[in-house]
Formats: C-alpha cells, structure tokens, sequence
C-alpha cells in the first residue's frame, strides 16, 4: 500500500461510489424517459421516485431536466457526477492528471449538455469519459491499493443501488465476489462483519429467487457498515 | 490591407502555426482542470486561465545575461535573511535601515535565531520582470514567500509541443518539462529525513491546481493540514497504516497560517507545534517562514545594495527606479511627481494596492499625496516602465498586449534558475495589470538554447 492518509481514502472510495451512481443514476434516467415516451397509465416517472427523485412535478421535461441537471437535487446526475469531482479534485496526487481529466471531462458535459436541445444525446459523453476513467485508472494509477478502493466504491454503490430498485439481484452474487477479491488488497480499515453479513445473505440459497423488502432492507444496512 | 500595428505584429510572430491551435489548446487545459480559483463577494468561483499560445522568446544570450542576473540576486537576498534573522550586519552597518527591515510585516520575530536546513530561506523565488522598450529587464518584484505560476507554462508546453511539433523540430527551444525534478532536487537537498509533502490549504486556494499538479511531478505527498502532526518535534503524515516522518514540507500557506501556537492563533488550517520541530531542525519548511521580510515592496529598493554588501559584485539586473517617501528627498520627488508615478501599498500583493498617478482625478491624486505625508513607511513610488507589448490572440486576431515574466529560482544543492517561466499578459488593451486575479491571461516562455 502507498502513503495514503485516511481522508484519501475516504476520497477514494467515494469517488468510486459517485462515479457508480452517475452512470447507473444516468441509464436509469435514460431508460426511463424512453419509457415515458409511450407511457399512457401515469406512472411515467418509474423507478425513479425510487431512486429518491421526489419532485412533484408531472411535467415529463421539467421532471428529467430536474434529475439531470438540479445540482441542489441530492440525486441528480448532475450533483453525483459534481460529488465525484470533488473527491476527484482531492486525489490528483494519487489519479494522475490524465485519469483526473475524465472526470472532470464528465463533469464539464454535463454543463454543456444543460444547454442543449438533446441532452441525452450529449449525455453519452458523460457515459463514455466514466468508463474511460474505469479504464484509465487501471494504466495510471500506479498503487494497486488505491485502485482497489475506488474499486470496491464501486461495488458497493453497485450493490446498494441494485438492492434498492430491486434491479438484477441475481448479479449481486458476482458484485460481492469481485469486492472480495479486492477488499482485503485495498489496505483500508473496513468492518469484517458487516462483510460477513453481506456475503451470508447475497450467497444464501434463496437469494435472489425469494428476497423480500425486508431482506433487501438488511442487505442496505449491511452494505453501508463495511466502510464506516 | 494590414495596418502598421498588424503588420508590426506579424512580424514579431514567427510561431504563427501555434495561434490557429489557441482554442484547441485552451480546450485541453481546461480538460485537465487548469485553473485558479477567486474570490469575489464572498463567493469563491473556479476560472479556466486563458492560455495565449504565442509565446515570449527569450534569445540565449539574452537568457544568459538574466540567469546569471537572477542567480546573484537571490543569492544576495537569500544572505539578507539569514542576517535579518541573526546577526543583523547589514543594519548595523547602516545598508537597511532598522525601520524598513524590522517594520516590515513579512518580518517575523518568532524566526529570529531560527537556521533552516541546509541555510537556505528561499528554495523557490519568483522574481518578476518586465522588459523595456528598450531591451533592458528590469526587475519589479521578488516574490520569496509562496510564489505560484511554474505549473500553468509546464503543462502548456506539452500541448503545444503536441499540436506544433513542426516548430519544435526546427527550434532550439530548452525543455522546460524538467520543473517537477527540479523541485524534487530542492526539496531531497533540504530534506532532514522523511517524507516530501505539499503542503495546501485545499481545494479553495486559489492555487489549488498548482499544488496538486506540482505534487505529481514532483513525486511529493500532497497533504491538507489535517493530515499533519507534530509529535516530539517531529512532523508526522498521517497515513492509514503508519505515521510517516516528513522531512521536507513545501507549504502553500502563508506564513501566519502555518501554526497557530506560534501565529494567528486562530488559524484553522495550520499545523500546530510545526514551528517547534523547524526550530529543532527535524524538517525543512521550503520556503522558510519569515521571508516575507526581504521581499516587502519597501525592501525591494535595498536589494542592489545587498548585492554589493554580500557579493561585493555590481548588480547585473535593475530595479525599476523606485523611490521611499521615508527618504526626505524622495518624499520631496514624490510629492511634485505623484501624477507620473506609479504609487504602490507595501502591504499589498496580487496587483491591488497598484494606483497610477496619472489616473487619478487632482482631488484623489491629493487625497493620496497627504495619504504619503501621513504614512511615509506605507507606500513606495515607482516610475512608470513603458514596458514591451507581447503579440497575442484575442478575440480571432493579433493584438499589442503588455506583459511581465515571472522567473523561478530554484535553490537546492545549488541556485539554478529554471530556463522558461510564467508569462502574464493584460488582457486590456493599455493595461499594464497582468495578474490572474485580474482576469489576466498567460504564454509559455521559450529560451532560445542559440
């Protein structure tokens, strides 16, 4: 492990995890609004209101302008995507400039797409710098540690978003495998347990299959100890 | 047809490839979060620092002469603070006047005695120059504290390498690229045993991209203050796994921020008991705290003195003609001149405190000059230096623009002057104020290597 102070860390991981929940955050908006297109039955707004999209509005363009672009919205795309940066901007020392500058490339189309008269076209760059960055880090960041905490912030914000749109639970057993293999290589204090507990639901036999809200419920809680 | 000034201006822009790519290159810095935060009503906004991509050409003969003009100054001035700061001959010999050395705000007691690893003071010095119609330089500031600016040419150089390499091939430009291992040099040479880390306040600094930039070149630990300690008179990064000594701590905080046990006591982003372990000489604090008192505007007017007093040599730059109002005479000059000169705050930096005589309406030119009567210490009085205008690209064409060259002296194991440096230019037509902060832009700066 490199010289990594526990505010980096903390960094890493939730760059990791804003990066997950901007892309996963912008298909869901994506999809959605595709779906609204043909939507006769008023339920238009879909799993968003899961995803804590509360606006009251029933204005179909009001309420995705809302979801993409609100920064004081807690979870819009354009206020995840702005969180990422700011954890980013704190880890240039560790990143690189060149991984750095998809985020900030990411970030930058998200205010250019504001002004367009499609943002969810322009919105592919957005896509498109996240999984560069995913890639780049893996070339120019040069401390496996570092790499594996941004990682498993990965994952994690994977698991906890999956859980709770009740959305492909049956690849949460591969999510959790992944931060398994990386947990222990990320020298980061983490909370044994709560892993333990994440691992004893995901891997128990009638998961995914008979999961109920309140399984789903435990799996969230678990997921939020493991990095205290 | 070209009028005079455009044909004039074609002709001193022999890089012509390099202007049609300025957007292009503009676009990749801002890619690469090249900025500079302000604060204004209260407000902090992150600006992009407009690149201009015709540079400033400095020939080798020219560069030699300003090298070896910048080497010996900084030596001199590097003298001044350890004598400032112990034995104080230079004032016992009367060469700075008590007044001007220990009222100054830059000087602090709390360094007096005080020996920095490898007796060096100023490791990194930002002297600012300006060029004359005439061709000579001449020196207008000397920045010894926390001066910022090597990052912005360093990463520009590289796109316009990128997107001009013909130009490149056929110039013998000297690589300026090496600035990241030249600051490791200086601080491995000072180093007492540790760690090198950058020190930044954070990401609301003004130079925040610097400091996070220069820490990867630089191979050092960026660090906020929170991930400091002193423990034993030792200074300690906190790391996840184990406290890591620090040997070496290029600070990017002023002075009275550093500690609070020792300054402002109610600095938040401070290090508390980091003057103890520099006092014990377990870690070298680059630059050392308490320079600012040999680059106080006020001190500016010794500094060709202290070269003759230390060195014994005939200074090699110029200082811009500067007079004290403290000196009767020059008060006398200052107060029948004020209208031509340019009168300057010694208490103030980042261009403010800068007022031209000749802009003010007569009611405020005398509302100043009682100002000057009442505070003679505060003020210095400069004449005005018509200095050269750079061709620059603004707004799809060739414009005059003035501009100054802010070099880097770097001293380590030796004085070294870094052969590039940062070009600030107004983007005003007219205007001589260049800083950043006043939404001023910035070129590369080539030295020709023949």
């Amino acid at each position: 492990m490199g010289t990594l102070s526990l505010e980096k860390i903390d960094h890493l991981l939730w760059l990791g995890r804003y990066v997950e929940r901007s892309y996963t955050t912008l298909r869901f908006i994506t999809v959605t609004y595709d779906k609204a297109i043909d939507s006769t039955d008023g339920n238009w707004k879909g799993q968003l209101e899961e995803l804590g999209f509360a606006s009251e509005t029933e204005n179909v363009l009001e309420f995705f302008r809302d979801c993409l672009f609100n920064e004081a919205n807690l979870c819009s795309l354009a206020h995840s995507m702005g969180a990422a940066y700011d954890n980013a901007v704190m880890l240039r020392d560790v990143l690189g400039t060149e991984s750095l500058s998809y985020v900030q490339m990411a970030t930058d189309a998200i205010k250019a797409a504001e002004s367009s008269e499609s943002p969810l076209l322009d919105l592919q760059l957005v896509q498109d710098n996240i999984m560069a960055f995913k890639g780049c880090i893996d070339d120019y960041v040069a401390d496996d540690a570092s790499r594996n905490i941004i990682k498993c912030g990965i994952s994690v914000e994977r698991i906890d978003l999956y859980a709770r749109l009740s959305y492909r639970l049956d690849s949460l057993k591969q999510e959790t495998h992944r931060l398994a293999s990386r947990i222990d290589r990320t020298g980061a204090p983490y909370d044994k347990q709560a892993f333990k507990d994440l691992i004893d639901i995901v891997f128990a036999p009638s998961f995914p299959e008979s999961a109920t809200y309140e399984t789903l419920g435990k799996l969230l809680s678990v997921v939020a100890r493991i990095f205290p | 047809m070209a009028t005079k000034q455009e044909q004039e201006l074609d002709e001193q822009t022999p890089y012509t490839d390099l202007v049609e790519h300025t957007p292009k290159i503009n676009q990749q810095l801002a890619r690469y979060g090249v900025k500079f935060g302000i604060y204004k009503d209260g407000t902090f906004n992150e600006r992009l620092f407009p690149f201009d991509a015709i540079p400033r050409v400095i020939e080798a003969s020219t560069w030699k002469s300003l090298e070896a003009g910048l080497i010996q100054r900084v030596r001199a001035l590097n003298l001044y603070l350890a004598d400032v700061y112990g034995d104080r001959q230079i004032i016992a010999d009367g060469v700075v006047p008590e007044d001007f050395a220990f009222a100054s705000s830059g000087y602090l007691p709390q360094c007096e005695g005080i020996t920095p690893p490898g007796g060096i003071y100023s490791h990194i010095s930002g002297i600012d120059l300006v060029e004359g119609q005439d061709g000579t330089w001449y020196v207008l500031e000397d920045n010894l504290r926390i001066p910022s600016g090597a990052s912005y040419p360093l990463i520009a150089r590289g796109l316009c390498r990128r997107c001009d390499a013909g130009t490149f091939r056929t110039t013998p430009i000297v690589d300026n690229r090496d600035y990241g291992t030249r600051l490791k040099a200086v601080m491995d040479s000072v180093n007492t045993g540790g760690a090198n880390v950058i020190l930044t306040p954070g990401r609301y600094n003004a130079a925040y991209f610097e400091h996070a930039y220069l820490s990867e070149k630089a191979d050092a630990i960026l660090a906020e203050p929170k991930e400091l300690f002193v423990e034993n008179e030792t200074l300690f990064y906190r790391d996840a796994g184990r406290n890591l000594r620090v040997g070496a701590l290029y600070r990017r905080l002023s002075d009275e921020y550093l500690d609070p046990l020792c300054f402002c006591a109610d600095s938040l982003i401070g290090v508390p008991n980091l003057m103890s372990a520099y006092r014990a000489g377990n870690v070298a604090i680059i630059n050392a705290p308490g320079n600012g008192a040999a680059d106080d505007k006020g001190i500016y007017y010794f500094v060709p003195k202290m070269v003759k007093y230390y060195l014994g040599e005939e200074p090699i730059l110029k200082n811009a003609p500067t007079y004290l109002p403290f000196y009767p005479d020059d008060m006398a000059y200052v107060q029948e001149h004020a209208d031509t000169l340019v009168i300057k705050d010694v208490a103030e930096a980042g261009g403010y405190g800068v007022v031209f005589g000749s802009e003010l309406e007569p009611e405020k030119l005398n509302d100043l000059k009682t100002l000057i009567r009442r505070e003679p210490r505060r003020f210095i009085a400069q004449e005005v230096i018509d200095f050269k205008r750079l061709p620059t690209y603004i707004g799809g064409k060739l414009v005059p623009r003035k501009a100054d060259l802010r070099a880097f002296v770097l001293s380590g194991a030796e004085t070294t002057v870094w052969p590039s440096g940062l070009t600030r230019y107004s983007r005003v037509e007219g205007s001589a104020v260049v800083n950043s902060s006043q939404g001023g832009g910035f070129k590369d700066t080539w030295v020709l290597s023949r």
